[in-house]
């Protein structure tokens, strides 16, 4: 063999054998796996119904709204209905097929239901039970320590017992009522409340009721726009008009009024009685003390807890979103709560 | 909202993210992230190390299969001389490093007017290449540049050269040894730190000293049977863009291969489907009544 | 002497590239295992603001249709928002579409139709902004197709008093047009995906892209508006809201589809502007943002300098590959260290200097893991982007202080006109 042969037979064994890495990125490129884009439309964000919306158009279409309910799902699943006649039995075993709830007959405590609930009536979740989701086509009642997996949607009035683990998305078209004791990742209602007690609205009086009061130590950005180094103690009946962002901690005194929107590159705290008009945002912990009311958002990037006070109004929902979020008993938020980590309602 | 978190005890929340088939439910790619789990430590840390550890003891027995491999290749690619061995210390080992003694001349007239008609041609083809042959373009000035530095330098410098084909195949293969022993921590680096199974990640070091281990002396043959046979007019082509680069262009393929490997956890969760076909907005239809409205153009722009 | 500066001179390149791989390697693992912030994206709720979305096109007759039609798909109140194309001197028939929109949403759809004035898309939005009253100003390129939630997810940031401006995530819709589209398409990933988000959680400088983004316009007048001589009027934005003490918000959340070039002829004429562009910026803002060290943190200012000097890179690669080459003639062959990094260095993205692993690593976190097969044909973008960059780097352009700018932007492809909603498949199936 010439050296020349032995050569080009080397060069082809080392090219062969360097090229074997690159097959997959050849078939790749020839002949592509995952070439399209990625899905950008978001369909569900921003819209936390969407999973009820979506289950309960499928459950139209299903059949499952009519007189009659059939016993399978086109993809096979089994449907098991639950009414006075026939209630469903209490039972250790998971339930792996989806619940109609015909009636207003209460569910048996201990159930483990693995698919979702679809109450055609008020439903009544029995104590210590499990749902993955549960749609309700009038009002919702989960009793003592149960447990929604993904989702939880009323028509009407959505309410937990103590010891409930809502989990997922609870959403409601009227307004949802928690007890103390209620673990939540997002909530959305017209309105929120914690506690069977009224809150205490407290009246937004007119500017000139108040002191007016202009940070020291601010540089002004624009008109009613003001940058503070250091921290920031707004005194209490003194009132505010324009928005602010503070280096530092931030403490909205008692009654004070705020009409503009506040950025704390701590902690907040907004005492009692304080008035806010805008947008409450904190790197560090914010603390809404009972009588506050906020027209929000509230965002933190640490925790909220927000006391007896009320957040939003009627007609113009807004959120209180943080990584954890603490609503103790008399809390009305008109609107959502975001908890991304949790968040629990307390006395 | 958080990534998936380490598993409780409770039930619920062990079925919290599965969903209704069993598979896996995982958040949005824009909140996806992995945890820092126990074993991340000692995949970063102590795999790399006994890959490097096991790459040392292997080392004797592997210069000697590259000197049987040189060996081989020897005679019937008409190389003369012998192989011979020299003795490098690479950190603590002493590495007796496998070489050809064959020389490569300085170039003669016809390899210097034999190179510019290569740069020649590689210039041409590199301008003439056009639309989506662009990247290979670039690549083909690219080393028609590098044989212009070596075609100009050979044409005014004086001989001797200062590497003979012996130093520089040693070098070469000095290089590669180092990469041998780096590349398990490499892979640490940018792989290991990946929820993969144990064995992938093991596959995927083993698969590149494997192949690395094949590679680089084949690469040291062809690189020596050049500049043998063409001079050294080749050799600063041969080092600067078939030398090193070659061989992190062949972990990278192999990286690529390995980061498409399904890894059966959060980022691979069985509803992370495919991407869809792109959204459209649905065409928008007029609304029924409307009145007939001109343009009132704002301040800044002429009227129409 | 040429030895010893083309050794210092490759000691730096190679500390430079060493700085850069690092600061991408930390990006990586930030991304995959540090804390997320993202702490607008679940404001559903909202009195939302008066908000102002502006497409400035010129000769964008193919695609401005579909940017429209989804603009008025969006979920927002309807009496908070206005839409406002601006066409500027468009030779088809981008007008004749606005005005066709106009006439029919008369009370969403403003246009701004320019015929004199200085060109460009800065200068357009200069003069439309000064025009039109809102809180916040929204920038979409004409190509753009936001989805439903997008407008409310750009808006959230801003009820922190403190933002400046928002920028969303791109996403190619082109992907699988050619192999430079797939490339691009691991480059956004790795732009997006890491290096944004990792600068988001670590409060660096991410970036505002002047598009799929919004500014606030207290903000943007109390830095002095759009800079009309800027080839990166984006980064320049970016680099004085930082400076004035605002904040530049990333939402990765936020997504929107974009063109991206789909000949490489198109793609050297992109990389080349954004270059200059970037080169300008630097040249005109890193000696105060390093001398602004006191109304800024350290690390700002550290990210801000590196973030100005990206584009800086590839040019610092070719010198150190020219010193590998000097030194390796003169008989001082670099040790395989400084080559290694070289070569490393080679397979990476322009723009952001995304290293491959922080690409593969975007790839993965997308869930389009098998991509990542084509990470070697990194280099060869790369190597089109280095010299494309170096071209533009070393060109009068890039260093003196400008003069009002042309339109430049990329051509269209798109062919087909938007059709009915896909079903939702994906996510939006799963409960």
């Amino acid at each position: 063999m010439s050296p020349d042969i032995a050569f080009l037979l080397v060069l082809a064994a080392t090219l062969a054998w360097m090229a074997i890495p690159f097959v997959p990125a050849l078939l790749e490129l020839l002949r592509p796996q995952d070439a399209s884009p990625l899905n950008a439309v978001g369909q569900d964000s921003g819209q936390l119904t969407y999973f009820a919306t979506s289950f309960a158009e499928r459950m139209k279409s299903e059949g499952m709204l009519g007189t009659s309910v059939p016993p399978r799902l086109t993809d096979g699943s089994n449907v098991v209905v639950h009414n006075m006649v026939s209630p469903v039995a209490a039972s250790r075993v998971p339930i792996a097929d989806v619940v109609v709830l015909a009636d207003d007959t209460p569910l048996p405590a201990g159930l483990h239901v693995l698919r979702e609930c679809l109450a055609r009536r008020t439903f009544h979740g029995g104590a210590n039970s499990s749902y993955r989701a549960v749609l309700g086509q009038r009002d919702v009642q989960l009793a003592e320590g149960s447990s929604v997996l993904r989702w939880i949607h009323a028509n009407g009035r959505l309410t937990a017992a103590p010891g409930t683990r809502l989990l997922g998305r609870a959403t409601s078209d009227r307004e949802i009522l928690l007890d103390v004791d209620v673990q939540f990742d997002r909530l959305d209602a017209p309105m929120v409340r914690v506690g069977g007690g009224g809150t205490l609205e407290t009246p937004i009086l007119p500017v000139s009721a108040y002191m007016p009061f202009v940070p020291t130590k601010a540089v002004a950005l624009a008109p009613g726009y003001w940058r503070v180094e250091g921290d920031l103690e707004i005194p209490p009946d003194t009132s505010v008009a324009g928005s602010i962002i503070v280096r530092g901690k931030v403490v909205v005194g008692e009654g004070a009024r705020v009409e503009g929107s506040i950025k704390a590159h701590d902690t907040m705290h907004i005492k009692s009685r304080a008035v806010v008009i805008g947008a409450l945002s904190a790197r560090g912990r914010i603390v809404i003390e009972d009588g506050a009311r906020l027209s929000g958002p509230v965002i933190s990037e640490s925790s909220i807890i927000v006391g007896a006070s009320v957040i939003g109004v009627a007609n113009k929902r807004t959120t209180v979103t943080a990584p954890r979020v603490q609503l103790r008993s008399g809390a009305t938020v008109y609107g959502a709560v975001m908890s991304a980590d949790g968040g629990e309602t307390l006395k | 909202m958080s990534r998936v978190t380490g598993r409780t005890s409770r039930r619920t929340d062990v079925l919290r993210d599965r969903g209704f088939r069993g598979g896996r439910i995982a958040p949005h790619r824009a909140m996806i992230g992995l945890e820092v789990g126990p074993f991340l430590l000692i995949d970063v840390i102590v795999l790399p190390l006994m890959f490097a550890l096991a790459v040392f003891i292997l080392l004797d027995p592997l210069m000697e299969g590259w000197r049987w491999i040189f060996d081989v290749l020897r005679q019937p690619l008409g190389l003369p001389g012998v192989v011979a061995t020299r003795v490098v210390e690479i950190g603590p080992a002493s590495v007796a490093i496998p070489f050809y003694t064959a020389s490569a001349v300085w170039p003669t007239a016809l390899d210097l007017r034999s190179g510019w008609i290569v740069t020649v041609v590689l210039a041409a083809a590199g301008m003439l290449l056009r639309g989506r042959f662009t990247p290979f373009a670039y690549f083909l000035r690219a080393l028609a540049v590098i044989q212009l530095t070596a075609q100009v330098w050979f044409t005014f410098a004086p001989p001797p050269f200062t590497y003979a084909l012996s130093q520089y195949m040693a070098g070469l293969l000095v290089c590669g040894v180092v990469i041998l022993l780096l590349a398990p921590v490499l892979v640490a680096f940018t792989y290991f730190i990946f929820d993969f199974p144990l064995w992938q990640k093991l596959a995927l070091v083993i698969m590149l000293l494997v192949h690395l281990a094949l590679f680089l002396p084949l690469q040291a043959v062809v690189h020596a049977w050049i500049l043998y046979r063409s001079s050294l007019i080749s050799m600063p082509i041969l080092f600067l863009v078939f030398g090193v680069l070659l061989d992190v262009f062949v972990y990278v393929a192999l990286y690529g291969w390995g980061m498409s490997w399904r890894s059966n956890s959060v980022l691979d969760a069985s509803d992370r489907a495919a991407p869809i076909a792109p959204y459209r907005a649905p065409r928008m239809t007029p609304p029924t009544s409307h009145r007939p409205v001109g343009i009132t153009p704002p301040t800044g722009s002429r009227a129409l | 002497m040429i030895i010893t500066l083309a050794n210092i001179g490759l000691w730096i390149c190679i500390a430079v590239l060493a700085v850069y791989t690092l600061r991408h390697y930390f990006f990586t693992l930030n991304r995959l295992f540090g804390t997320h912030r993202q702490p607008y994206v679940d404001v559903v709720q909202a009195d939302w603001p008066l908000l102002t979305v502006f497409v400035p096109a010129h000769n964008e007759g193919r695609v401005i249709r579909d940017s429209l039609d989804a603009l008025l798909s969006v979920d927002y109140p309807v009496d908070k928002l206005r839409i406002v194309p601006i066409d500027d001197r468009s030779q088809d028939d981008t007008r004749p579409i606005m005005e066709e929109y106009a006439e029919l949403y008369p009370d969403r759809i403003f246009p701004f139709l320019r015929d004199d004035g200085i060109p460009g898309k800065a200068a357009a939005l200069a003069e439309a902004m000064s025009d039109v009253e809102g809180e916040i100003y929204m920038v979409f390129d004409a190509d753009y197709i936001p989805g439903p939630r997008l407008l409310k997810q750009l808006t959230a940031p801003f009820f922190d008093a403190e933002v400046g401006a928002v920028m969303g995530r791109v996403v190619p819709l082109n992907v699988n047009k050619s192999l430079l589209t797939r490339l691009l398409d691991l480059e956004r990933a790795g732009g997006y995906q890491v290096d944004q988000q990792a600068r988001m959680n670590l409060r660096l400088i991410p970036q505002y892209g002047g598009t799929v983004g919004g500014v606030r316009r207290i903000a943007l007048e109390q830095i002095g508006g759009w800079r009309i001589d800027s080839l990166a009027e984006d980064t320049d934005l970016t680099v004085r809201l930082v400076m004035n003490g605002w904040d530049v918000v990333y939402q990765n959340r936020s997504e929107c589809y974009e063109e991206v070039p789909e000949t490489w002829d198109m793609r050297i004429r992109q990389i080349k502007r954004w270059a200059k562009g970037h080169n300008q910026t630097l040249v005109r803002y890193v000696a105060a943002m390093i001398s602004n060290r006191r109304s800024l943190p350290w690390w700002q200012v550290v990210d801000g300098v590196l973030l100005l000097g990206v584009f800086l890179v590839p040019l610092v690669l070719l010198m150190g590959w020219i010193c590998t080459i000097t030194l390796f003639y003169a008989g001082y062959p670099p040790q395989w260290g400084r080559l290694t990094v070289l070569a490393i260095s080679s397979f990476n993205t322009v723009g952001n200097f995304a290293a491959f692993f922080q690409v593969a690593t975007a790839s993965r976190l997308d869930g389009s893991r098998e991509r990542n097969r084509m990470l070697p044909f990194l280099l060869l973008g790369f190597l089109v982007s280095t010299f494309s960059v170096a071209r533009a780097s070393l060109s009068r352009a890039s260093w003196l202080r400008g003069r009002p700018v042309e339109w430049q932007k990329t051509e269209r492809y798109r062919t087909t006109r938007a059709t009915k909603r896909p079903g939702t498949g994906g996510q939006g199936n799963v409960s």
